[in-house]
């Protein structure tokens, strides 16, 4: 059984000129329990009104969202359960702490909202304020903790009545970045202990690539690809999905194959592709995409014919690797290398790229 | 799962879930109390038109009533001239010392505090007698004062050196009550109107003079214009100024003609007051469609999120010139007339001649020894603390509900009836109400609930845009938080967005309470020997002459007013404080 599962949401709304906008564009999906989804995508793609939807707080035009089995939303049949009947958590993106109640009646507001006497929700505060390592502030109000202790007291809320669904709005895009990792981190674990499913938005890829069980990519309203991270990072199905998550070099140019060789034919010189990536293409355009750490650069001359000459013309050195941009002619090439001597901009250098790791998609 | 989906599906509309059941409770109760407010408001207006325009007999139209046409029409002209020459100069001073205050180092803060809530500091019915006892060509203390003066200094002058029974005089007194309206408006806009933008314009070669002309002054335009159209809105409606100073000046003022065609004219010449009252509306719709066109067609620049810092001009040698204009304006405005009123309450009588060995607070004790006086104090202050606080929950749980609904028609719907009678204007609602509720079948005439049930709808605008600037304080991730937690509306209502709607609703309630202990217009029409309020007690003693007296109880009411405001004032910042 799937905990959650959407089928052919839509929602449209119209411009001030009329205009017909598909924020939600006929997505269907199916999460099991305990999985963590991650909805990565640009903003305005429509990834936060599809967490909405499934919170209650927005309205789809059309298609059905059930939780757990149940109908919370269907326009067939017209039902559309309001929020407070859902049962779900939800970490907001301000996080959305009410400043006129202390943090241990942040947390309690949920249970009290049950009915659960006061005892019960006492202990039961005191237990996730434990959990969280965060009871000594239950007694200090919202605006007197620090940001990443603002978002403890918000997961913990959003976990305290332990509903197996948790949705997450951006929640660490309001912290600095190494209170970012640390909550990350956390989070995770918390999840895997308590066996909640997530739903989560962001636009960060290193935090989708961190948390998800499965990025589904969202593009213009639809769902572009729901995979693992790593085959979303590897296999992208798509141009769009390839050129949004991480960095790619996009090279243009016509299939040829001659017996067991397939290469791409370039203005710069050919790459050698692998016949997997080929996939019952003929000779046609396509674009070549690989990423900057599949190049290898070099100022030998090299043995293979596939190696291409360039000049650098920038060389950046971030830490764990030093970026290169290399340029063949009007063509400019971007190459992560690990290790080695930094090599001056004008250094003239070869490169060259593994097969295996360039994926072709059709042009035009 | 299917017939556990079909009972959830029961749920939504109501069958048989608690929780779901209470939130329609909720509804309903506020529903309700849409339905029973729109009546409130538009039932006595149906009435008195149809009354007015189709109901009346043969011969008596409203057009028959009016009398000639040069007298109404000299009542316009009059009208139109006080008004106009007054917001013009309401609007080059609002304006002038809103930008001193915010972009110069004229280094008043405390002025910018002050100068907004001057109306509420003094109403302008005590305002209007201090400044008669100031100016009268007779027995004003500036006039007598001013003369001993110059006589000791040699210079011999014939006639009064002010008069403020005069069209200047009026026209000076509106000034000091339309000038703060078009100050706030003006200074909020430069607040938040990006600094960078004058900046840019300083670092490529203006001076602060030309900055000003050429880049602040064309970015809050609109403001400009909105704060001269709020002071005209604010300006024909007002009753007690011309009451006092144009009757006695002999200049027709229309809100004064209203009043009296409704009050001392026997039987009320309802058809006549309500043509004129039709110009106010007609007036005040328009100024509200320029303010509206203007302030969209605006194009901002405004701050987003942390506030800049704004780079002062200086002002160099005119820095001192500016701020004793400031001051002058406050000390006109607020001290002078209510030192006035304080000193002649001392006096056996209203003389400039002032013995200072015989000033006694024997006035005070008689006013308050007067039963009619006492009660009038008593009545307001009931009323107000009644209504302001009944109409500003209301309007809170009004705006909450607008808030989270999704009917964009029935939204749009309560808004515009609940703010109508703003542009109805509160002389033709106080009509209104008289022939609605003063007769059969309600006999209201003469009580405190035709009092205060005029008073609610008359003040129901102000607080719903407080209401709603209240509620748009509060961030909806608050509220949605609380639905998704698991609370009803109106769990959610009570627990989450009232608290924290309540420093915007308790400055509001502030303000409605000045504005209701104080009024005038609608106490002028609705209010009688049976049901004194301290407008119509105020009016009552000027009437008839007991000039020391009417001092005294100004000044007692003027005291009141200014505590109670400048308390609150402090409470509610304290409470923004706190919950920052």
């Amino acid at each position: 059984m799937s905990d959650l599962s959407l089928r052919s949401v839509t929602k449209v709304f119209y411009r001030k000129d009329g205009e017909e906008v598909h924020a939600i564009d006929n997505v269907s999906l199916d999460i099991k329990q305990g999985e963590f989804i991650v909805l990565l995508g640009p903003s305005g793609c429509g990834k936060t009104t599809l967490l909405r939807s499934v919170a209650g707080l927005e309205y789809p035009s059309s298609g059905s969202i059930s939780i757990g089995g149940v109908d919370v939303f269907n326009s067939s049949r017209r039902i559309s359960l309001p929020p407070e009947t859902r049962r779900l958590g939800m970490v907001f993106q301000s996080y959305a702490l009410w400043p006129h109640l202390s943090v241990a009646d942040n947390i309690a507001y949920p249970l009290q909202m049950e009915g659960l006497r006061r005892a019960a929700v006492t202990s039961r505060v005191t237990e996730i304020l434990e959990a969280m390592q965060i009871e000594h502030l239950s007694k200090q109000f919202p605006s007197q903790i620090s940001g990443g202790q603002q978002q403890r007291v918000a997961l913990a809320r959003a976990l305290v009545r332990g509903d197996s669904l948790i949705l997450f709005d951006e929640p660490l895009s309001n912290v600095d970045a190494k209170v970012r990792e640390h909550l990350r981190v956390e989070l995770l674990a918390m999840q895997r202990k308590l066996g909640f499913t997530a739903l989560y938005v962001t636009h960060d890829q290193h935090e989708a690539m961190g948390l998800a069980t499965k990025i589904a990519v969202v593009a213009n309203g639809r769902i572009a690809q729901i995979d693992t991270p790593e085959r979303i990072y590897r296999q992208p199905k798509s141009l769009e999905v390839a050129e949004f998550v991480g960095s790619i070099n996009k090279i243009s140019g016509r299939l040829s194959s001659s017996g067991d060789c397939i290469r791409i034919k370039t203005k710069h010189g050919s790459i050698p592709v692998s016949p997997e990536a080929v996939a019952g293409r003929k000779e046609q355009e396509v674009f070549a995409i690989s990423r900057p750490e599949d190049w290898s650069v070099s100022t030998e001359t090299p043995v293979s014919e596939e190696s291409w000459r360039g000049e650098i013309v920038a060389s950046v050195f971030l830490g764990a690797h030093t970026e290169y941009i290399v340029r063949f002619g009007e063509l400019n090439i971007v190459i992560w290398k690990h290790k080695g001597e930094l090599l001056p901009p004008g250094q003239s250098v070869w490169c060259n790229v593994k097969p295996e790791s360039v994926a072709l998609f059709d042009q035009g | 799962m299917q017939a556990l989906s079909q009972t959830m599906a029961g749920r939504v509309h109501g069958i048989g879930n608690k929780r779901v059941r209470r939130g329609n409770w909720f509804a309903a109760i506020s529903a309700a109390l849409c339905i029973f407010l729109a009546m409130l408001i538009l039932v006595p207006i149906a009435n008195i038109l149809y009354d007015v325009f189709w109901a009346h007999a043969p011969g008596a139209s409203p057009f028959d009533q009016l009398g000639s046409a040069k007298a109404a029409l000299t009542v316009l002209a009059n009208t139109s001239l006080v008004l106009g020459v007054a917001a013009i100069l309401a609007v080059f001073f609002g304006s002038l010392f809103a930008w001193l205050n915010e972009r110069t180092d004229v280094e008043m803060s405390w002025a910018s505090k002050v100068l907004p809530i001057i109306p509420l500091l003094l109403p302008p019915i005590a305002g209007s007698i201090g400044w008669v006892m100031l100016a009268s060509d007779r027995a004003g203390l500036l006039n007598v004062w001013g003369k001993r003066l110059l006589e000791f200094m040699g210079i011999q002058t014939d006639g009064p050196l002010v008069s403020i029974f005069s069209w200047s005089g009026l026209i000076f007194v509106y000034l000091i009550y339309t000038l703060p309206h078009v100050y706030l408006c003006v200074a909020s806009a430069l607040r938040n109107l990006d600094p960078s933008l004058e900046e840019a314009s300083r670092v490529n070669g203006a001076g602060p003079l030309k900055t000003l002309v050429k880049v602040t002054l064309p970015a809050v335009l609109p403001a400009i214009i909105s704060g001269g159209t709020i002071s005209i809105i604010y300006g024909i409606a007002l009753f007690s100024v011309p009451a006092i100073i144009a009757s006695q000046a002999g200049i027709d003022i229309l809100a004064v003609k209203i009043v009296n065609l409704m009050m001392a004219e026997f039987p009320p010449k309802t058809g006549a007051a309500l043509l004129f009252g039709l110009v106010i509306v007609v007036v005040i719709s328009v100024m509200t469609w320029i303010q509206r066109r203007v302030i969209s067609s605006g194009k901002f620049a405004t701050i987003g999120g942390k506030g800049a810092q704004v780079t002062l001009v200086k002002l160099g040698w005119v820095r001192w010139p500016a701020r004793m204009l400031l001051l002058g304006y406050i000390l006109v405005a607020t001290i002078l007339p209510f030192g006035t009123l304080f000193l002649v309450s001392l006096q056996r009588f209203w003389t400039a001649n002032i013995d200072w060995s015989r000033l006694s607070f024997r006035h005070y004790l008689n006013v308050f020894g007067n039963s009619f006086a006492s009660q009038g104090i008593l009545n307001s202050l009931t009323l107000a603390i009644s209504v302001a606080t009944v109409v500003m929950f209301v309007t809170a749980l009004i705006a909450f509900r607008m808030y989270t609904s999704r009917n964009w028609l029935v939204t749009g719907a309560i808004d515009f009836t609940l703010k109508l009678p703003a542009t109805i204007s509160n002389l033709v609602i106080g009509m209104a109400f008289i022939v609605m509720f003063a007769g059969a079948p309600f006999y209201l005439h003469g009580t405190l609930t035709i009092l205060l049930l005029a008073y609610a709808v008359l003040y129901l605008p102000q607080a719903s845009i407080i209401a709603s600037s209240a509620i748009a304080q509060v961030g909806r991730q608050l509220q949605e938080a609380s639905s998704v937690a698991g609370a009803s509306e109106g769990k959610t209502f009570f627990r989450i967005m009232f608290p924290l709607m309540l420093p915007g609703l308790v400055a509001g309630w502030t303000m409605l309470f000045v504005l209701l202990a104080g009024d005038l217009t609608a106490s002028a029409m609705l209010s009688g020997t049976g049901n004194p309020v301290i407008g119509s007690v105020i009016l009552n003693l000027w009437t008839e002459g007991s000039f020391a007296p009417v001092a005294a109880f100004a000044t007692v009411v003027s005291i009141i007013m200014a505590s109670v405001v400048l308390t609150v004032m402090w409470i509610s910042e304290r409470l923004t404080q706190r919950s920052r």
